[in-house]
């Protein structure tokens, strides 16, 4: 269980005071995924940093199962909107190095490494640079990355939105499938409602200025097969689009 | 393939560069312009005799100076960079030291640490480690912010961002900022060398001058282009070996 209570961020400069976050209150299964969807500057991003313990700054309580967040207790997988891998190690490496760091000694086997790589489609890459490597390719690497790290959580920050629209379903497609195999607690914030409707058991939307949370749905969709053709995907996404419009005009 | 065809173009270059000494050789006509050829035969000939040791000095002075401006200028840069509270404090100090010409200190340098090789090893220093400390504090402060995320959710300690990110995302700038002390870092050990001293290319180029024996002096004047052109082409190779995955 991912338990958020009363949690406000406020960015404090020189001569403002900017409320980011305002009392969020949210409870997320384990093992489940929750997709955050929210207009620019919403603070979703906020939220998820907050969440991965990289803003401490904030009132309230963050706590996974009981405990309160921190890098150094909990393992945290962060996939941010460039993917986070460094262009100067190798796929092999970029994929290793979470682990690498949370367990320094660790040793990993290479083939439980070439495994999650063949799930991912991403075997015989190894070698390769991030710089070779196409937007989608990048996108596995780092899920990999994430997967192999088996992380209490994994947050991701806009993790398709660079993607073309062919190659954002694929991706999407795939990460449903290991995220199966793996159940990994998943929060993923996004500005695409078809793919809050797709990837996400729960849909948190919020609204901004301040970022507050005005719905949480329980996704009766998630997890039955080929619902992107279905007319109860469209009637959902429809539902959530007309209320988003409602609530982001209000503000 | 492509290497090879690099390296013919080189070839190329220096018989080109050859064949104009050699021309204008041949018009002016005057001993203070000798023929290549000449040159490059009394370089075999004293070359182990008289000028090595001299090489060597300059050389050693060279790798000095530069260690020491490694040592000193990648940490400094490196805390700028990452550290924003530090770059505040540092920076302006760093800012109105750069442009002050080094060379202008060295009868300053020579009072306070005489005339041997502190005082040249320190000038060496001096021109190298400005540029290091600004090329590798702006590297670090181009890396992206989300770079560090995935590192910092996994409790990732300072040694391991530095190790990880830090050390491999500076590394291009911090080269070529090498690459371009080493010029005028060559120069100014030359202008060190006349002085105090009774080694090091320097001395043994202006000594020549002074005997008139211009053969010496242009092969003085080669070996410490040669020198130059070692170093150069050590930082090249340090380049495509440790960047490569920059050039992918």
């Amino acid at each position: 269980m991912i338990e958020i209570k009363d949690l406000s961020v406020i960015y404090q400069s020189s001569d403002e005071t900017y409320t980011a976050l305002k009392n969020i209150q949210l409870a997320l299964p384990t093992g489940g995924t929750c997709a955050i969807i929210g207009p620019s500057g919403c603070g979703k991003s906020t939220l998820l940093k907050v969440m991965a313990g990289i803003i401490t700054d904030f009132t309230g309580t963050i706590e996974i199962e009981g405990q309160a967040v921190s890098p150094k207790r909990q393992k945290i997988g962060f996939i941010p909107q460039n993917y986070g891998l460094l262009p100067w190690k190798n796929v092999y490496e970029n994929i290793c190095l979470g682990v690498k760091i949370k367990h320094k000694h660790a040793k990993l086997e290479r083939n439980t490494v070439e495994f999650i790589m063949q799930q991912l489609g991403i075997d015989g890459l190894g070698n390769r640079y991030p710089g070779e490597l196409s937007g989608g390719q990048q996108q596995r690497v780092s899920l990999a990355r994430a997967f192999l790290l088996k992380p209490d959580v994994l947050l991701m920050d806009e993790p398709f939105s660079a993607l073309d629209a062919i190659t954002r379903e694929e991706i999407q497609d795939l990460f449903l499938q290991v995220w199966k195999k793996h159940a990994v607690s998943t929060v993923l914030v996004t500005h695409y409602v078809e793919e809050a409707v797709y990837l996400g058991q729960k849909i948190v939307i919020l609204s901004t200025k301040p970022g507050r949370v005005s719905k949480i749905i329980d996704n009766p969709l998630f997890g039955e097969p080929d619902i992107r053709t279905k007319r109860e995907f469209f009637e959902l996404s429809l539902q959530l689009r007309n209320f988003i419009k409602e609530d982001w005009s209000i503000c | 393939m492509l290497e090879k065809r690099t390296f013919l173009w080189y070839i190329l270059g220096f018989g080109i560069f050859l064949f104009a000494w050699y021309f204008i050789a041949k018009i002016v006509h005057l001993p203070i312009i000798p023929s290549p050829f000449l040159v490059m035969d009394n370089l075999g000939d004293i070359f182990m005799k008289y000028i090595a040791v001299h090489g060597f000095y300059s050389l050693g002075r060279m790798i000095a100076g530069l260690v020491l401006a490694v040592i000193v200028g990648v940490p400094v840069g490196m805390s700028m960079g990452y550290f924003p509270s530090l770059d505040r404090i540092l920076a302006p100090l760093v800012y109105l030291t750069y442009p002050i010409p080094k060379i202008a200190l060295l009868p300053i340098l020579m009072l306070l640490c005489g005339l041997g090789e502190v005082s040249k090893i320190l000038m060496i220093f001096l021109i190298i480690v400005f540029q290091v400390i600004i090329s590798v504090r702006d590297g670090v402060k181009s890396i992206p912010k989300e770079t560090y995320y995935p590192l910092y959710s996994l409790g990732a300690s300072f040694w391991d961002v530095f190790r990880e990110i830090l050390l491999a995302a500076s590394m291009p700038k911090f080269l070529t900022s090498i690459r371009v002390a080493m010029a005028t870092s060559i120069s100014v050990l030359f202008f060190t060398e006349t002085f105090g001293t009774q080694y090091g290319m320097g001395y043994f180029i202006m000594d020549a001058w002074l005997r008139v024996n211009y053969l010496e002096m242009y092969s003085g004047i080669v070996v410490l282009s040669v020198i130059g052109l070692i170093l150069f082409g050590i930082i090249d190779i340090l380049d495509k070996k440790i960047c490569h995955w920059q050039y992918k």
